[in-house]
């Protein structure tokens, strides 16, 4: 099986607000989020094409990459519409919330996709029923 | 109100609505229109495509999605065909706003 169906996770954080992100992402998805976190850079003297994350970026493309829906209300307590909006929605929204509860939901969401790595790995490991062979030692056989 | 022929629904000029499945976007649509089938008394949208995605198309459950200001008015395909970029649907039920 190389494709999941798509499944979300509610995220608690305090003050009883909660988002709601994606289980994983998919390849492409994966791809769009390096992309936003990554700016193409020479790395050799030779001219070899490299990357350079850029780490502010990163934490937000991981954000936009996952976020969903969330339960934020602005200051009238009206609910800031984030599901089913366009990206442009969504980033704008996450600019206008204060930076201790953007600390927050990116905090939260880096947690959420630490696990999933964890639990993937896992996953990965059981279905095999071990880990991967070493290749030299494979070779000497 | 079944027997009115008047679109319920009706995309103003640029307006998008999405097929989805999940957060996946498998269609867009513009120039889209709900309207109620006299005959079978189904919703019927139908739309012409800007953009799909045919694995995205392929999966069950898609549902139509109109973006709102205040969030999205959503109801469940239940069938759908795509022919020369017009898209034809039979939809379910309106699902409550969330």
């Amino acid at each position: 099986m190389r494709v999941r169906k798509p499944a979300t996770d509610r995220l608690e954080l305090t003050e009883g607000d909660y988002l709601v992100v994606k289980r994983d992402l998919s390849a492409g998805e994966y791809r769009d989020m390096i992309r936003a976190s990554t700016r193409p850079v020479t790395v050799t003297h030779l001219g070899t094409p490299g990357l350079e994350l850029d780490p502010i970026a990163a934490g937000f493309a991981m954000v936009v990459a996952y976020l969903l829906d969330w339960s934020f209300t602005d200051a009238e307590g009206r609910k800031m519409v984030i599901a089913d909006q366009p990206v442009a929605v969504l980033k704008t929204a996450l600019d206008h919330i204060d930076s201790d509860a953007y600390m927050e939901v990116q905090k939260a969401i880096q947690e959420h996709q630490a696990a999933r790595t964890k639990a993937l790995a896992e996953e990965k490991k059981t279905r095999s029923g071990q880990t991967a062979p070493d290749r030299t030692l494979t070779s000497v056989e | 109100m079944l027997d009115d022929p008047r679109p319920l629904w009706r995309g103003v000029a640029d307006a998008r609505g999405l097929v989805k499945h999940a957060w996946h976007t498998a269609a867009e649509l513009t120039g889209y229109v709900i309207t109620v089938d006299r005959a079978s008394r189904r919703l019927v949208l139908a739309g012409r495509v800007v953009a799909s995605d045919a694995h995205v198309l392929a999966q069950t459950p898609l549902e139509f999605v109109i973006p709102t200001k205040y969030g999205a008015r959503r109801w469940p395909i239940e069938s759908l065909t795509v022919t020369e970029g017009q898209l034809t649907a039979r939809l379910g039920a309106q699902v409550e706003d969330r």
